[in-house]
């Protein structure tokens, strides 16, 4: 990979790719190492790949790296969640204090929130979608999957989040049927 | 809720977002006149895409820009520029946590040059002296043959020295 094509690509995917696994890990230093990582990966790779492809490859690395680090990270909570340190609940609280200089919405902490129950995976896969706009179809190209994998994936992740969403979304229409 | 339910509601993420063919487009839409159960997960669909869909896009680090003119390999593009200075402070912090005594009069002036306030070198230095602990109880816990497995060469002798000829113990290093 020539270094303009490395610069178009960057310049393109650069900024989303970051808040992407920003979302994701909500913590800014590990959102900054994995698109460091997956650019760095791609500069030294790049050979291998056909530019078309570049794009999907760098969807899917950045997938894997926020998969790797909230392996880490689980990893870590599970050696230093001891009752005799302070470092597990200081680790929480770094992470929910994470989004709050961001500039969300209420709403948008509420379902970033609640995402925290999903699995990394899941989590990239709804942002991939619904964040980065990418579709079903090119999602399931740049992970390897089927469409009909992700669609059962994407349901059951609302599932989970129907709490939260039936608070956000679904006042309007309780409120059309009841004056109707 | 009828037996169209479950497959309707499998492509109401594709709805939504106006992927799906004409003739697949149609169905759902015909089974979402009537069917108020799907329209609601259809309501819920909608909130989770505007939540997500308006998050704001985060500026990307400076430190990403000037990779291309870097040769290729990893060792000549850190990934933070600052992190060896942290790396070498790390490991001074973490030697004197090990051979000095947890007494401020005991800490040498000279040992450390660094632009780091005395408030920030003793939060290290208990940061480093927890992590030790807590990395120590880890190999505590550990089968013995584990941890040589692991570690081989690299244990200090004493260490090593003390876990030769010891068979290793199901309950970890305790036994």
């Amino acid at each position: 990979m020539d270094a303009k094509t490395y610069t178009q690509l960057l310049h393109a995917h650069r900024d989303r790719v970051f808040s992407r696994a920003l979302y994701v890990l909500r913590d800014r230093e590990d959102a900054e190492d994995v698109t460091q990582e997956a650019f760095l990966r791609l500069w030294n790779h790049g050979d291998d790949l056909p530019a078309e492809r570049a794009g999907y490859w760098l969807q899917r690395v950045i997938t894997n790296l926020c998969i790797d680090v909230t392996r880490r990270r689980k990893v870590v909570r599970t050696h230093f969640g001891r009752p005799d340190t302070d470092i597990a609940p200081r680790l929480a609280a770094h992470e929910e204090g994470a989004d709050s200089c961001l500039d969300l919405d209420e709403r948008q902490h509420q379902v970033l929130n609640a995402m925290s129950a999903l699995t990394p995976e899941t989590r990239s896969v709804m942002m991939m979608h619904y964040f980065q706009g990418m579709k079903l179809r090119e999602i399931a190209e740049a992970l390897d999957k089927t469409v009909s994998a992700l669609k059962v994936q994407i349901h059951r992740a609302r599932q989970t989040l129907r709490p939260v969403l039936e608070a956000q979304g679904l006042e309007p229409a309780l409120s059309r049927r009841q004056t109707g | 809720m009828n037996h169209q339910c479950p497959d309707i509601r499998l492509l109401l993420t594709e709805f939504a977002a106006d992927e799906l063919p004409a003739a697949e487009a149609a169905t759902v839409a015909g089974h979402l006149a009537v069917c108020e159960s799907c329209r609601d997960e259809l309501t819920r669909e909608m909130a989770l895409r505007e939540a997500l869909s308006t998050l704001p896009v985060q500026s990307a680090p400076r430190v990403t820009l000037p990779l291309h003119t870097a040769t290729r390999s990893p060792a000549t593009a850190p990934s933070r520029p600052w992190k060896p200075l942290l790396t070498g402070l790390a490991a001074a912090v973490l030697a004197l946590a090990v051979l000095v005594p947890d007494t401020p009069h005991h800490l040498p002036d000279r040992v450390i040059i660094t632009p780091y306030t005395p408030a920030q070198v003793a939060q290290a230095r208990h940061d480093a002296r927890v992590s030790l602990a807590l990395a120590v109880d880890i190999i505590n816990r550990t089968q013995r043959h584990t941890v040589v497995d692991v570690f081989g060469r690299q244990l200090p002798q004493a260490v090593s020295g003390s876990l030769s000829g010891t068979a290793a113990s199901p309950e970890g290093g305790q036994g």
